[in-house]
């Protein structure tokens, strides 16, 4: 058995290192990409919340026992004033 | 020799070892395979419950009654800050990220009997939330917390009902529709590193949740608000105990609307006294008193035992044979049936159930569905109480007909009173129309089912309400109930309370009115009750002075909402 010339073993030991790194760059990338994802997710489920919060909260307002307590009443008809017609 | 021996024995341990090394490489392999890759899994995996949306209650008009939504909470862990220093420092970095005065925040750690669990604000942005994860302060926390609304508030509190912490419904259609609206909760699974810091998804073992499915109601909040407001106003001005309003639409036994007061916050039900939570049209039934009389007089015209023209001595006031007087001590001489419902005669229906005989009265007002349930879709219905014959007394078949001996519910007056207006046919009350999935599809829908046989013939029930009660408001006890341009029809009931210990509560009343509108093809029929209205006021306490005011003011609103269709 032949021992690796200098050149070879410094090649293999700069691929390994070179793996070594690559793996652990894609491995952060994953990992970082995730935590992104799950930020812009938890973002949009704050932004859904808030939304339907807002709805609701519209719907409080424009429903019929709101506006009965809060708009004056109409006006009767005033039966004096009514148009004769010829 | 020696030597030999040694080998040998040292070859036994060596061939004892292996095989017990092969036994256990075979257990971990075969037997446990499943057990240590579960753990494995475990401690690799975290699993996040994705909780389903609760289903939205709308009423017929597509407003929300109810509705689901989740609010991010933070709050404090009081027995991992065991120092005052500790929580002042806390307190002082959440002000600043709340926006809630430090000794306020310090004041709620304090206080809490709860060690485990202190709320400090509900409610918060992302921003707020990031800031908080990112102080990673100790003993703080963020919840994400499923919250029930109910965007009309006390309107329609007995109606929908209300949840409980866990978001299960325990009243109203909450409770009755819980399995339709609750959905199924998913499942999410994701990689986690040794410090549990989720890395990556398991996409196989994802589990999407099912949201809840919509109800859609018969009820309009318009209307709902109609009966709530007029009796609202009654009650205060009576000083009554309690008042119940209903309005259904007497070909379908569609609810348009049900109040009872008192009523509640269902967002707060969890402070209010116990006995505002009843919703007192279903759960607590009574003796109806005169509004009972139109059915008993439809039974026995359509039963033929006497007749539209027939004459009954009313005994000049007071019938001593039975023991049988008129309210407020009126002296009535000779009555048709017609008169002995506009003038409310207790003797001259007594007279008509002595002719009709208890068989046939006990058998027509089972057909009309007394004594049992309606099958409401609510939850808590009493069915009341109709002795069978058996159980009767001489005196049964006399006081039966105006109201005495015989408990009702609500429901089931109405749902009478929706026979007569009909022209006869029973219908069932219903509060729900659909079930509708998130998707919009139709999984159930209440058609009305359309005339199912008569309880009565159509001419009697037509008499009786164009006739006879359209005169009650004309002529008798409902005048106040009249109206303008439309013919509102009805009868008045003046009730007295039985008390437990037997006997009758000699003060106090229900005054109630019972009727409808137009009086040809009714569009709606409508009920009200209004309980110990305060005599000590000197305003009355009957139900043609306290009832029948009230059911004019509901129709005089809800009839050209119906009509123009707004």
């Amino acid at each position: 058995m032949t021992m690796p010339t200098r050149p070879r073993l410094v090649f293999i030991i700069f691929f390994l290192t070179g793996t070594l790194i690559f793996t652990i760059l894609l491995r952060t990338t994953s990992s970082r990409v995730y935590n992104q994802y799950c930020y812009a997710r938890a973002e949009q489920n704050v932004l859904l919340q808030d939304l339907r919060s807002q709805q609701l909260r519209l719907e409080s307002l424009i429903n019929p026992r709101y506006m009965f307590e809060h708009l004056p009443p109409p006006p009767e008809p005033d039966k004096s004033k009514t148009k004769k017609t010829r | 020799m020696r030597l030999k021996i040694t080998i040998i024995a040292l070859g036994i341990v060596l061939v004892t070892a292996m095989g017990l090394l092969g036994w256990r490489l075979y257990v971990l392999q075969f037997v446990k395979a499943e057990t240590f890759a579960q753990d494995s899994q475990r401690q690799q995996t975290a699993t996040f419950t994705q909780y389903a949306r609760r289903g939205t209650i709308f009423d017929s008009r597509g407003n929300v009654l109810a509705a689901s939504n989740t609010a991010d909470e933070v709050f404090i862990e009081p027995r991992r800050l065991p120092n005052p220093e500790d929580v002042k420092e806390t307190a002082m970095v959440l002000q600043d990220i709340l926006h809630l005065p430090g000794p306020e925040i310090c004041r709620l750690v304090y206080d809490s009997k709860n060690k485990g669990y202190v709320k400090i604000q509900s409610g918060i942005d992302l921003a707020q939330r990031q800031a908080i994860m990112n102080a990673r302060l100790t003993g703080v926390g963020i919840q994400s917390q499923r919250l029930r609304y109910y965007p009309m508030g006390i309107l329609t509190s007995h109606i929908v009902g209300f949840c409980g912490a866990e978001g299960m419904g325990l009243a109203g259609l909450e409770l009755k529709y819980e399995d339709v609206l609750k959905g199924a909760d998913g499942k999410e699974v994701v990689l986690v590193d040794v410090n549990r810091k989720p890395i990556g998804f398991r996409p196989d073992l994802y589990k999407p949740p099912f949201p809840g499915q919509n109800l859609i109601l018969t009820i309009d909040s318009t209307i709902q608000q109609f009966v709530r407001a007029a009796l609202q106003d009654k009650m205060k001005e009576y000083e009554a105990e309690s008042a119940i309003g209903i309005m259904m639409d007497p070909y379908t036994g569609a609810i348009l609307a049900m109040v009872s007061l008192p009523d509640f916050d269902p967002e707060r039900f969890n402070t209010e006294k116990p006995d505002r939570l009843k919703n007192r049209i279903l759960t607590d039934p009574y003796e109806p008193g005169s509004i009972i009389k139109p059915i008993v007089a439809a039974i026995a015209l359509d039963s033929g035992h006497i007749g539209y023209r027939e004459v009954f001595y009313c005994e000049d006031g007071y019938w001593g044979k039975y023991r049988i007087g008129e309210f407020g001590n009126h002296r009535y001489g000779n009555f048709t049936v017609r008169e002995i419902l506009i003038q409310s005669s207790n003797v001259g229906m007594a007279k008509i159930g002595l002719k009709m005989g208890q068989k046939r009265l006990y058998d027509g007002l089972r057909l009309f569905g007394f004594g049992q349930k309606t099958d409401i879709d609510l939850p808590g219905e009493d069915p009341g109480l109709l002795y069978p014959v058996s159980k009767w007394s001489g005196y049964s078949v006399t006081r039966i007909p105006f109201g005495h001996e015989i408990l009702v519910n609500a429901i089931q007056m109405l749902r009478a009173y929706a026979i007569l207006a009909n022209g006869g046919s029973r219908v069932t009350p219903h509060i729900v129309k659909a079930v509708v999935d998130s998707q919009g599809n139709i999984t159930q829908l209440h058609e009305a089912a359309g005339p199912t046989g008569f309880v009565i013939k159509p001419e009697v029930a037509h008499w009786i309400v164009r006739n006879a009660l359209a005169g009650v408001v004309n002529e008798g006890t409902g005048e106040k109930a009249a109206l303008e341009g439309v013919q509102v029809w009805g009868k008045t009931g003046t009730a007295n309370i039985a008390l437990p210990t037997g006997g009758y509560d000699t003060s106090n009343y229900v005054a109630s009115f019972v009727g409808g509108a137009p009086a040809v093809n009714p569009k709606v029929v409508v009920m009200v009750s209004i309980r110990k209205p305060n005599r000590a006021l000197n305003k009355g306490y009957s139900g043609g002075r306290v009832a029948a005011p009230v059911v004019g003011e509901i129709l005089k609103k809800t009839m050209p909402y119906i009509e123009k269709g707004l």
